[in-house]
């Protein structure tokens, strides 16, 4: 691999002979002296810094929400670099059918094969986007693909076996509503807006970048790719954090019975507490027989959705006011879910 | 200019190595279940491993030509207040990431965390005890989470007259002459703890201990006096003494 990797550089052209180009000792020993140093500063931190209980845990909620999710940020960041690097194109648009409607039903079927939690999604979502699929696709494969993955699925069914109907209101409800959102951004006259503009930059440098080795080509995404979500990632947690301190979850669970607020209330419990879809089916189940299906089949298909930490991680691929019209329309059509399974039952 | 090339190009790696070294002393040292279900320790662990070697390796191999030129020209033109604003925000971040998981000591969530949850009274972390497992077990190894499910489960004739050995905090739930000794459950992460118990009868226990206070009890289940409470069995004391915080005070 290294002697690879030192091969390229004479072959590789570069622009200008000053600009990094491929395994640089120096650079490297340079990395494993930064590590070195900060495990040396871990080692050697204080046994005992006295904070404020509320303090102490901003920090270590935060810390936990950070540790949950980073592996599967990874795994997704690996995913898409490998989507991008070694899927060929032909082979990616061979499998999908042409038709829009059946093309983001096939995309949002991905999560089947590709379990990653939601927060791996979006790196993924990005190297599809990047591969050339269409902005309102990689949208449907987002919204759909952390709820219609098998792990999400086996822990609702264990969960909540059959009864009321909400393992099946969550997967066939998450379905739809990714789907109709894919839909309704499709009708954008430019959907390439819906990006920030530094990705879309980010877009056009991918497609002409071609290196002698896609070894090189692939760290080289890998550290991009790391630069763009893993700051979004760490705000993101810091926010959940936060507003776990916060926000009184006593308020939200004293709305449980009610047909209407309960929807709203696990919403917004969903929305804040930013748990993996793979799991959020057994913390709603331990807040106890308080809550209405309505509201349980909201929070199981809003939550792995929209959350505070998902749109930290969005934000660094959609502007502003895309987000704001997503997190709109889901809310909006979950709401609706929610309240027509509560009067149906 | 230089500094902020490097910041710009770099801050998002540098976050991953502060997380994935944190992350590596935590379970290195046995305290990463302090923040996740061990279930994850194996994932969590490699990932970070893997990540740290791509990272070296990411470094040493640099940044793109494209992203250089970027960096070069572009930006050089294009670099605005708020550019630079986002810039030095980045750097903040990373500051307070390295604060918090590099130099505060790891810590468990604090006793008003512990007060201000739900307590379980349903649910998998009841319902996955095996209780069939616990019976004919010996009582004295059970943890909160076990009687709880065996009382769940079993009602109150599978716990009456049983032998208790337990250690847990004191969970105040609002009554004169009960309260629960109780553990924090972590399903996925710490922030979806919460507390798991079972009732302890002993009048005038506000004298004795404070919410929150780590004790450990000995006594057996009773028919529960108290006519102050809804629960129907409750543990009778013999005895409680303080203890310090466990080192792993969660249960999975």
């Amino acid at each position: 691999m290294t002697e690879r990797l030192v091969d390229a550089q004479p072959t590789s052209h570069r622009p200008h002979p000053g600009a990094a180009s491929v395994l640089n000792v120096r650079r490297m020993l340079g990395a494993l002296l930064v590590v070195a140093f900060l495990f040396a500063m871990r080692v050697t931190a204080p046994r005992e810094i006295a904070l404020g209980d509320a303090v102490q845990d901003f920090i270590t909620l935060s810390i936990s929400v950070l540790v949950e999710s980073l592996p599967f940020v990874m795994l997704g960041i690996g995913l898409s670099v490998a989507v991008q690097l070694w899927v060929p194109q032909r082979v990616l648009f061979g499998v999908l059918p042409r038709t829009p409607v059946l093309r983001r039903a096939a995309l949002s079927l991905l999560g089947v094969m590709l379990p990653v939690c939601e927060c791996g999604n979006v790196p993924l979502a990005r190297g599809l986007v990047v591969r050339g699929v269409a902005v309102p696709d990689a949208i449907t494969f987002l919204l759909a693909a952390p709820i219609l993955n098998p792990i999400t699925i086996v822990v609702t069914y264990q969960a909540f076996g059959f009864s009321d109907g909400i393992l099946f209101c969550r997967v066939l409800g998450g379905f739809l509503i990714a789907n109709l959102v894919g839909w309704l951004f499709s009708r954008h006259s430019r959907p390439e807006d819906l990006l920030t503009p530094r990705f879309q930059d980010s877009c056009r440098v991918h497609s002409h970048a071609h290196e002698q080795y896609r070894g090189v080509q692939a760290l080289r995404m890998f550290g991009a790719e790391m630069n763009a979500m893993l700051p979004a990632l760490v705000v993101g947690c810091a926010v959940a954090g936060f507003i776990q301190v916060a926000v009184s979850r006593d308020l939200l669970l004293t709305l449980g019975q009610n047909p209407v607020w309960s929807v709203l209330a696990l919403m917004g419990l969903a929305f804040v507490i930013a748990i993996c879809s793979t799991v959020d089916a057994f913390f709603v189940l331990s807040l106890g027989s308080l809550f209405t299906p309505g509201a349980v089949v909201a929070f199981l298909v809003f939550g792995p959705m929209i959350d505070i930490k998902m749109l930290a991680l969005l934000r660094t691929t959609f502007t502003a006011s895309t987000l704001i019209l997503l997190t709109t329309v889901v809310a909006l059509l979950t709401a609706v879910m929610g309240l027509a399974v509560n009067l149906a039952l | 200019m230089r500094f902020e090339a490097v910041l710009r190009n770099w801050s998002g790696a540098a976050l991953a190595l502060v997380g994935v070294i944190a992350t590596i002393w935590l379970a290195a040292t046995g305290r990463l279940t302090l923040y996740v279900h061990p279930r994850y320790t194996l994932l969590t662990v490699m990932m970070a491993v893997l990540t740290l070697l791509l990272l070296v390796l990411a470094a040493a191999v640099g940044v793109s030509s494209d992203a250089d030129e970027d960096s070069d020209h572009d930006h050089v033109t294009r670099v605005s207040a708020f550019g630079r604003l986002l810039i030095w925000s980045k750097a903040a971040v990373l500051i307070c990431a390295a604060l918090a998981l590099l130099v505060i000591p790891p810590a468990t969530l604090s006793s008003s965390a512990r007060q201000n949850r739900e307590l379980v009274t349903s649910g998998q972390a009841l319902d996955s005890t095996k209780v069939a497992a616990l019976v004919g077990a010996d009582p004295a190894t059970f943890s909160v989470k076990d009687w709880a499910a065996l009382l769940s489960q079993g009602g109150p004739e599978a716990v009456l007259g049983k032998q208790v050995n337990l250690s847990g905090y004191v969970l105040d739930r609002g009554k004169e002459d009960v309260f629960f000794i109780a553990r924090l459950v972590v399903s996925c992460c710490a922030v979806d703890a919460q507390p798991i118990g079972v009732p302890v009868y002993r009048p005038g226990w506000r004298a004795e201990v404070e919410p929150g206070a780590w004790i450990t009890i000995e006594g057996a289940f009773v028919n529960n006096p108290s006519r102050d409470s809804q629960e129907s069995v409750a543990i009778g004391v013999g005895s409680l003494a303080h203890i310090d915080e466990p080192d792993q005070p969660y249960v999975f």
